[in-house]
């Protein structure tokens, strides 16, 4: 069966691209516009979520016939807790000054409505292969926006990208790029850019 | 030893904050003995603190409900007399002006907090849970089968043609209404026509986990669709996908009864396959006074060697009826065939009050 | 004496319109675009993310000292703290639901909304990163919550008015919200040079 057919690139395809975390069902909104004012913090933050989402989908599928329905909400908390902490323990040792950069960020992956909404919509009634599909799917989408709006932001904010110069010294950087007004701005034409596209109501 | 530092101290604090939690709903939510009164004749003595839905199923009163109480069917309406506060917003959108003024809400978003006096419909009084176990399957098309329910406990339905029973997967919090496809002549079993949904968590159960001898419990009879006998008007049936069971109720119990009425049922499907019941109405045409069945595709190929007809449901009626204002209609099946057939049949003159229509 | 309450009041004052929790911060995001169409369901809100922002502040505050800090067990903040925060709105549910029926009406359907609002976790971890002592931490979260609430009622206002405006397909709903809050926040960025805030 050709890749497109199978059901296991449609969950990752949904996940992606039709139902995008950042752009289209905005979520995860507090992150996105924190650590998008450069490259290198936003490009953590992705592989933060992106393992935190998947590793929890996974483990919530494996549990799936222990968690008794009315606290599945606490197991949720737990397990992504614990998979944030996991994330944040390895930055503060290995990459102190990102962990420093990204402050309370990373810690707050535990509210991002995408972990918690893919262990409720998905990973709690799907065996685990798909649900990791479904996990990869949506987080490597909202990396994906992540990236899109930190590339405009530090590349006009800074004139740099990854930290490397890009724009020369002809180039006055558009400081509000940096700051909170310009995350919302950016964030806000991406949408419209979006939506204009695709021709959705909304 | 260190390992476990963390472990206990995790353990404390979220022992510590569950007792909290247990205390709170044991002293708050603790709404002591409450009178649960219903239309004035039915009163139950009950813990405060749930849906009113949930006290009258625990006492095996059974009123419409499909998403367990998610308010997301909109089913379980009931009037409420006694003031229990005002629409919720998960009421709203389900309510229509005259619903408000008239006070109804949904029973499984109001709680019982004090004494609370309801109003059901009387029908629901005479609804029971059945016991039954599955007797049979017949494949009728790729995607639909036939399921033959027996009668445990208790052991006799009875019901009007084109009422449906709400089937309960064990396990589940949700129900699922299904419209009976026997007649009300064989009270000891329930059939009923399912259609597999690609990926919908009823059908899938039903189609792969469901077996003969399986216990299955089913609610009923609920339904304002059924055939009125209060006259002996000519009726039209028409019918798409599983809404081919209430309309097959109808029309074997009227064969059953050696009614004089004459029928003209219509069936839509889209390809050849689709069409099922075949040589169950060839039989019924030969032995009912005046029985016509029409059954129609609507996306013929050239393959197939279809002789019937073809076309829209609704462009089919209209090449055969003619002169019908004086008929009794019914139909089953998918909103927008509703829609046009409605609108098809208003146009060939027939009353609105006469007009039955069960949509999925 | 008096040095001590003027930085208490400084903490205060600037997180309410200087480091405003979402419009500086970005914290709490969500429920600002989800529930800022009208003013009265903004309120609401605004004045249940107060409540819990602050009791949720005053426990984990001394939970982090008392308990996690001795046992050396500080990395399992983040579980203890969304313990804390969830228990706590569920108890607050069930007491408001028992003795003011029109207030659980109202704001009840919030209550689930909040556990998951960043906000109130947030402003638990930012104490910690910033090390604020206990009258600060209470005066960092009441100010938060202010802010947030000030925030999402003025946003509530202002789409209140849009909604007579002409604004462009794909911009309706978060399109625009994003755009306003950016205008916001630049307006907001005005007050950066009152107080000192090192």
């Amino acid at each position: 069966m050709e890749l497109r057919q199978t059901r296991e690139w449609k969950i990752f395809y949904e996940g992606f691209w039709k139902n995008n975390a950042g752009f289209r069902m905005m979520l995860g909104l507090c992150s996105t516009l924190a650590v998008t004012n450069n490259l290198v913090n936003s490009f953590t933050m992705s592989l933060g979520v992106i393992f935190v989402t998947c590793s929890s989908s996974s483990m919530i599928s494996i549990l799936r016939p222990i968690i008794p329905p009315r606290v599945r909400m606490a197991v949720f908390m737990m397990v992504i807790s614990t998979f944030t902490i996991v994330v944040d323990q390895v930055l503060k040792a290995f990459y102190p000054t990102v962990s420093a950069a990204l402050g309370p960020y990373v810690g707050l992956i535990i509210t991002n409505c995408i972990v918690m909404g893919r262990a409720e919509a998905f990973a709690i009634s799907n065996p685990v292969f798909p649900s990791f599909l479904d996990a990869f799917g949506v987080s490597s989408g909202y990396a994906f926006s992540l990236l899109m709006i930190a590339a405009i932001r530090e590349l006009l904010g800074f004139g740099t990208m990854f930290g490397m110069t890009v724009l020369g010294q002809w180039w006055t950087p558009w400081v509000i790029m940096i700051l909170p007004p310009g995350a919302f701005f950016v964030l806000g034409m991406y949408i419209w850019l979006l939506r204009s596209i695709s021709g959705e109501e909304s | 030893m260190e390992f476990f530092v963390p472990v206990i101290v995790l353990s404390c604090i979220a022992l510590f904050l569950g007792i909290l939690l247990v205390l709170a709903d044991k002293f708050l939510a603790d709404y002591g003995e409450c009178r649960l009164i219903i239309n004035g004749e039915k009163e139950f003595t009950v813990r405060g603190g749930s849906s009113i839905l949930s006290y009258l199923t625990a006492n095996k009163i059974f009123i419409p409900s499909a998403c367990g109480g998610k308010s997301t069917c909109g089913l379980c309406k009931g009037g409420v007399v006694s003031d229990v506060g005002p629409l919720l917003p998960t009421e709203k959108p389900f309510m229509t002006p005259k619903e408000i003024t008239d006070k109804v809400r949904l029973l499984c978003q109001v709680k019982v907090k004090e004494d609370t006096e309801i109003v059901i419909r009387e029908e629901y009084f005479l609804v029971k849970e059945f016991k039954t176990v599955l007797e049979a399957i017949t494949p009728l098309t790729h995607d639909t089968r036939l399921f033959r329910f027996k009668l445990v406990e208790p052991a006799e339905i009875a019901f009007k043609p084109g009422q449906f029973v709400q089937f309960r997967i064990p396990k589940a919090g949700e129900e699922r209404a299904y419209s009976i496809a026997s007649s009300p002549n064989s009270p000891n079993i329930v059939e009923l026509v399912v259609r597999l949904v690609p990926g919908g968590l009823y059908t899938t159960y039903m189609f792969n986990k469901l077996k003969v001898e399986d216990t299955i419990f089913l609610t009923g009879p609920f339904g304002e669709f059924f055939l009125r006998e209060d006259t002996n008007d000519p009726i039209i049936c028409v019918a798409g996908g599983s809404g081919s069971a209430p309309v097959r109720s109808i029309i074997t119990y009227l064969k059953e009864k050696d009614s004089q009425r004459k029928i003209i049922s219509f069936y839509g499907g889209r390809t050849p396959k689709d069409i099922y019941f075949t040589e169950e109405y060839n039989e019924l045409t030969r032995n009912m006074k005046d029985f016509t069945h029409i059954p129609a595709i609507s996306e013929p190929s050239d393959g197939d060697s279809w002789s019937g007809e073809k076309g829209l449901i609704t462009t089919v009626m209209e090449r055969y009826l003619q002169n019908v204002a004086g008929h009794e209609a019914y139909m089953c099946g998918p909103p927008i065939m509703i829609k046009y057939a409605y609108m098809a049949l208003e146009k060939l003159g027939i009353d609105k009050n006469r007009i039955y229509f069960d949509e999925f | 004496m008096s040095g001590q309450f003027l930085d208490l009041f400084i903490i205060f004052f600037a997180t309410i319109f200087i480091n405003n929790i979402v419009l500086t911060y970005f914290l709490g995001i969500c429920p600002f675009v989800a529930v800022s169409r009208e003013i009265p369901t903004a309120l609401g809100m605004g004045m249940a993310v107060i409540f819990v922002m602050f009791m949720t502040m005053a426990i984990n505050w001394p939970l982090n000292q008392l308990v996690l800090v001795p046992f050396g067990v500080e990395y399992l903040q983040f579980l203890v703290f969304i313990f804390v925060i969830a228990t706590f709105v569920q108890i607050v549910e069930i007491f408001i639901d028992r003795f003011s029926p029109v207030l659980y009406v109202n704001l009840g359907v919030f209550l689930p909304l909040i556990t998951v609002n960043c906000a109130i976790l947030g402003v638990s971890l930012l104490f910690v990163l910033r090390e604020y002592t206990y009258p600060q931490s209470l005066a960092f979260a009441l100010g938060s919550g202010i802010g947030w609430a000030l925030a999402i009622t003025a946003m509530a206002g202002i789409r209140q008015k849009l909604r007579f405006s002409h604004v462009p397909k794909g911009l309706q709903g978060p399109g625009i919200t994003m755009i306003i809050a950016g205008i916001m926040a630049l307006a907001f960025m005005g007050f950066a040079g009152m107080v000192n805030l090192n």
